[in-house]
């Protein structure tokens, strides 16, 4: 035989054991790689300071940055605060976060990269994540890595991830809750629904919505692809084409941008029907995009209270917020329903980290999160000073915090009015709705 | 050459090793290859993977834009073929992701061939724009086939007898296997009849066409050794990958792969696309990474959003102006300084 080809046989043998030998390497390298005091990132206990290292996940330039931006400024404010004001476990050791954050622009695969970036890179035990693409991909990865997720998407896909939480109800038991709030208003109402049918975030409550709007009496006229990305233009050829069924309500499962070129368009088609945004479709931005247009044509869930309303509802929770806020450099109109939405995320990790015990922490690392998250199913509810609509409980077999929402209304006069809360109607299991299709 | 070096066959002439350099070369990278695991930790050992992903791909399209000349924008969408394969074969007939690679790559060498059809008639701009609708077909059609945006490729799938190929030390091992072995065949295509038939139409189809070459054919190899590539590169991602969609294989993507191939080196198959890779997937991920976060904190957040495509246009433009022949040809040109320095010649 050539010498040549024996040379080769000789260098594939040595690449087969080469291989073997590292990738059994490998497999002890990452069953340690999970333990906690690596995970936990540079624990100190000794000096009664553990660091913990946590991801942040944000849309600051992509299509869901017109909610992201505000988002973002919430937990960055979040992190700083309760780093200054002090995080103590329940054995009164102190924990700081260290946060990395990283813009991923809404791309499922940018997102997928950060990930792997925050976990191998920087060993972080918890993600304050975003959208729902990405969220819903990696759920399944983050529990294989024991990583918790508290992420801005309320996908119902999502409530039973085990290590995937929210401090809100999906959107589908929101929409649910608000679908039930239209038909109390408009009972038999004819029902359109606009969203992007490209984007899983707009099209995840849409089969409970279906489902109760049977169960509720509701006369369905028809989905219409609503772009995420819309410009005045197509908006209106989009609700042109819905008018055509002449809806008395319409549904629009976008982000703030497009529900608000939407109602716009209603008003110049002339469709009198009332929108109803999901929790990112609508917030107090509305009165100056929409103007008169969206008086008395628009409404939106919230699981959470506008800050502006908090006062007069006594949510407390509000005095935390704005104190984070001016720590951090943001003035009081920085404050929004994006920014409380960003800074709850933190505030229920920081919660959690103070229901663990130091030890726990740093060697289960996110396996200890979840356990003090799910502590709250038969135990002390999580609790935002009233900023919540409920109380937030997790349970091991279903992470659905509660289901309760509030409906915030464009009135008439030109100026908001927040109703509720209420409950998404007992008729229909709207996660279940969802999860099957 | 280098002095005292003398070459008495052609098959010695031919060979891939022909200096002492090479064979250090060889022993230098398998080496290196071969114990990455040791010394890249986990995130940097993720890179390696992603880097010879992306290497196959661009190698694909080096064959079909660098060797045969034929302009696809659609190389990210033959990508998609095979990672869609992978995941359906995987998700909806509880197929093993890792055996079904191969299938990636059939299924997009079919795709390929379609997609090689124009090419028969068209040439330059037109068969781009060919190219362009055919991957904006093909984005859509997985658009529909993915609704949510992802599909998942369940954990499971991706295991042989116990071992997890979905990422860290064996994934690496099995990406560095297929790579050695398509890097391999592709440069020998490169150096065989058919690679001086592709070279021969890229240079001139017409005069090929007269010296006896099947144009016909040979385009349609090109785009189909193409696909194939680009196939077995999107198997591999969507096993790398937690899930799949549309948005992983977009128009973006295709000019990335483009400019990956005209900044290393259109034409040299192997170490033209390696350099690409290196600057544009690579270099650029690392950078971005710490240049971002740097960019947003100034409170730039446009610029950082863009930077890469303003990069990556700007590379583009420079290289097709001043630098056609790549990276390669750079290298080249120190490497020829190097040797005969401190002398001018």
């Amino acid at each position: 035989m050539d010498s040549r080809v024996l040379a080769g046989i000789a260098v594939l043998v040595i690449i087969v054991i080469a291989a073997g030998f590292l990738m059994m390497r490998g497999g002890e390298e990452a069953a340690t790689g999970t333990t906690a005091t690596e995970a936990a990132g540079g624990a100190e206990a000794g000096g009664k300071e553990i660091t913990i290292k946590v991801g942040l996940l944000v849309d600051e330039t992509g299509p869901t940055s017109d909610v992201g931006k505000g988002y973002a400024m919430g937990a960055e404010a979040a992190f700083k605060y309760f780093n200054d004001k002090g995080i103590y476990t329940k054995d009164g050791v102190r924990v700081k976060i260290e946060y990395i954050k990283r813009d991923y622009a809404y791309k499922p695969d940018q997102a997928e990269a950060f990930y792997k970036e925050f976990r191998d890179k920087y060993g972080v035990i918890a993600i304050i994540g975003w959208g729902t693409a990405d969220t819903e991909k990696l759920a399944d990865t983050v529990a294989r890595d024991k990583i918790v997720y508290i992420s801005a998407s309320y996908s119902a896909k999502l409530t039973i991830k085990p290590y995937n939480f929210f401090p809100a109800p999906d959107y589908s038991t929101q929409a649910c809750a608000g679908i039930a709030w239209a038909a109390e208003q408009k009972p038999g109402a004819k029902l359109a629904l606009l969203y992007d049918h490209k984007v899983a975030y707009s099209r995840s409550p849409i089969p409970a919505i279906k489902a109760v709007a049977e169960a509720l009496g509701l006369q369905l006229v028809g989905d219409f692809d609503l772009s995420l990305k819309a410009t005045e233009a197509s908006a209106e050829r989009v609700v042109s084409d819905a008018a055509t069924k002449n809806p008395d309500v319409l549904w629009c499962g976008n982000t703030i941008s497009s529900c608000s070129l939407a109602v716009k368009a209603m008003a110049k088609v002339g469709l009198d029907g009332m929108l109803l945004a999901n929790v990112w479709g609508f917030d107090e931005r509305v009165v100056d995009l929409v103007g008169d247009a969206g008086k008395g044509r628009m409404a939106g869930v919230t699981p959470f209270v506008y800050p502006m309303f908090a006062k007069d509802m006594g949510a407390k929770g509000i005095d935390t917020v704005m104190e984070a806020a001016k720590a951090a450099g943001f003035s009081e109109n920085d404050v929004n329903l994006r920014f409380v939405q960003g800074f709850l995320n933190v505030w229920l990790l920081v919660q959690a980290i103070e229901r663990t015990d130091s030890t726990a922490l740093q060697e289960k690392g996110g396996e200890a999160l979840k356990a003090a998250l799910e502590s709250s199913c038969n135990g002390e509810p999580f609790k935002f000073g009233g900023l919540t609509a409920d109380d937030v409980r997790f349970c091991p077999d279903s992470h659905l915090a509660h289901k309760k929402v509030y409906v915030v209304v464009f009135s008439d006069a030109g100026s908001l009015e927040i109703q509720g809360p209420y409950e998404a109607p007992s008729q229909v299991d709207c996660v279940k709705a969802t999860i099957q299709g | 050459m280098p002095a005292g070096v003398f070459k008495e066959t052609y098959r010695a002439d031919m060979a891939h090793l022909r200096y002492p350099i090479h064979w250090a070369g060889l022993v230098l990278g398998a080496g290196l290859a071969l114990t990455a695991p040791l010394y890249l930790q986990g995130y940097y050992l993720d890179q390696a993977i992603l880097f010879m992903i992306f290497l196959i791909a661009a190698v694909g399209l080096n064959i079909t834009l660098g060797l045969a000349g034929l302009i696809s924008l659609a190389h990210a969408a033959l990508m998609g073929a095979g990672a869609y394969t992978v995941a359906m074969l995987a998700l909806k007939a509880g197929f093993n992701a890792v055996l079904a690679i191969p299938l990636a790559g059939v299924a997009a060498a079919v795709l390929g061939f379609i997609l090689s059809l124009p090419s028969f008639k068209l040439k330059g701009y037109y068969l781009a724009m060919a190219s362009l609708a055919a991957q904006f077909i093909l984005e859509y059609f997985y658009s529909l086939l993915a609704p949510e945006q992802y599909i998942t490729v369940p954990f499971e799938t991706k295991e042989i007898a116990g071992v997890f190929f979905g990422e860290g030390v064996p994934l690496y091992y099995l990406a560095l296997a297929i790579t050695v072995l398509l890097l391999l065949a592709a440069g020998n295509l490169a150096r065989s009849s058919l690679g001086r038939a592709m070279k021969a139409v890229r240079d001139n189809d017409v005069a090929a066409e007269i010296v006896g070459i099947n144009v016909t054919r040979t385009k349609a190899l090109a785009f189909t050794i193409g696909g194939f590539y680009a196939g077995i590169a999107g198997g591999l991602y969507a096993l790398y990958s937690a899930g799949i969609g549309w948005e992983g294989f977009t128009l973006l993507v295709s000019i990335e792969l483009l400019g990956m191939v005209l900044i290393g080196g259109p034409g040299r198959v192997v170490w033209g696309s390696m350099l690409g890779v290196l600057v544009l997937k690579t270099g650029w991920t690392n950078l971005e990474s710490s240049l971002s976060p740097l960019l947003m904190d100034m409170g730039l957040d446009i610029i950082a959003s863009t930077a890469k495509y303003i990069v990556l246009g700007t590379l583009i433009a420079v290289f097709i102006i001043l630098e056609p022949e790549g990276l390669i040809a750079v290298l080249r040109r120190v490497k020829e300084y190097l040797r005969l320095w401190p002398y001018s010649y």
